[in-house]
């Protein structure tokens, strides 16, 4: 198995890479959050009208999306497999995969549909 | 009738040992068994076992050097895996009592005694021996004391599979994931300056399984009889992997 990106070292930078940005992220909201405090509705909604807020925002969305795709694939090729759970655990890890996939991508798309 | 060794002052202690014989037992069940050991002198956990197996003849389990050197006595002593012949009962025992299991994760042929096969096809896929290209040389492939002392912490490994059946990721994959064991063996050729196929080996270690599935829990470096870094092996790998050009 080659992995989601073709290859092991791929999907373990695109794993890294992508928990990086997230961690800058939510390190900048938090400091955000606790510099303009007490926060104001003007103050949240000014934040994320500017585009370089905007663009970050993407940036994090899609970062999620790789992460979790990559991780929750991971997950599920321990756990839910043939030598765990018999001949049901390709069927479980299919419906799984594609709760998975709703999931990030419904929050995804919905996310941007709202920052854009 | 208990056995005993010839000595002065003696201390019973219970061992609770698993038993499955697949041609009799249905299921794997824990016998306790009383054996009585010195007060004063400590005792490896493969004395005791040989103890009891004078009571019980059927208890079976693998032992040859009884020195750490062979590597055959690996098994699960009250929770963690190790060498029976180096482990001292005063070190494992939790009050009067000591649990010996096979090492978790490999099927069970008898009692303490597992099925190695998947360990050593693991080891088998990493090529644990020198490759080169080169024509031989008359005398030896010469290495400096640097190159050398390289190999330090890696050519040591026996082969016990306490590492690697104490790995969870192994436990998940035992198929695809080739464990802490044969990772460290493979670090040690690609450290190795003689070795000529470092590219054909990183190649075949660079899938979603064979390395990458190490999550660092880092059960392998607890374990390891000879106090070797598999979990270090590994990363050194990783790092070899993301920074060649492909």
């Amino acid at each position: 198995m080659k992995g989601i990106f073709g290859s092991g070292t791929k999907d373990f930078l695109a794993v890294r890479i992508t928990a990086l940005i997230l961690l800058v992220y939510c390190i900048y909201l938090t400091f955000f959050v606790f510099h303009n405090a007490p926060i104001s509705f003007d103050v949240w909604e000014g934040l994320f009208q500017n585009v370089f807020m905007k663009i970050f925002t993407t940036l994090f969305l899609l970062s999620f999306s790789v992460h979790t795709w990559v991780g929750t694939w991971a997950i599920g090729s321990d756990y839910l497999t043939i030598a765990r759970m018999g001949s049901l655990g390709p069927i479980v890890n299919k419906l799984y995969r594609t709760l998975c996939a709703l999931i990030v991508g419904c929050v995804t798309l919905w996310s941007l549909i709202i920052i854009w | 009738m208990n056995s005993t060794i010839p000595t002065e002052e003696l201390r019973s202690i219970t061992l609770s040992v698993y038993r499955f014989d697949p041609g009799k037992d249905k299921k794997a069940y824990m016998q306790d068994i009383e054996i009585e050991v010195p007060v004063n002198k400590d005792l490896m956990v493969l004395d005791a076992l040989v103890l009891a197996k004078k009571q019980e003849t059927s208890l079976s389990f693998r032992r040859s050097c009884g020195e750490g050197v062979c590597g055959s006595d690996g098994m699960n002593i009250n929770g963690k895996n190790g060498l029976a012949c180096v482990t001292p009962l005063s070190e494992a025992i939790k009050g009067e009592k000591l649990v010996v299991k096979p090492m978790p994760g490999l099927p069970v042929v008898r009692d303490l005694i597992v099925d190695m096969k998947q360990f050593f096809d693991q080891l088998e896929k990493v090529k644990p021996y020198l490759i080169t290209k080169d024509e031989a040389p008359e005398q030896e492939r010469k290495q400096s004391p640097e190159e050398r002392e390289k190999l330090d912490g890696l050519y040591e490994c026996i082969l016990c599979g306490c590492c690697s059946t104490a790995c969870p990721s192994f436990w998940w994959n035992p198929d695809k994931f080739l464990g802490p064991a044969a990772l460290l063996q493979s670090w040690r050729f690609i450290a190795d300056s003689r070795d000529q196929a470092t590219e054909e080996r990183l190649d075949d270690l660079d899938d979603a399984f064979s390395l990458y599935r190490c999550h660092g829990i880092m059960n392998c470096v607890s374990v390891c009889p000879k106090g070797l870094n598999p979990t270090e092996a590994i990363s050194n790998i990783r790092k070899k992997l993301i920074n060649r050009k492909k």
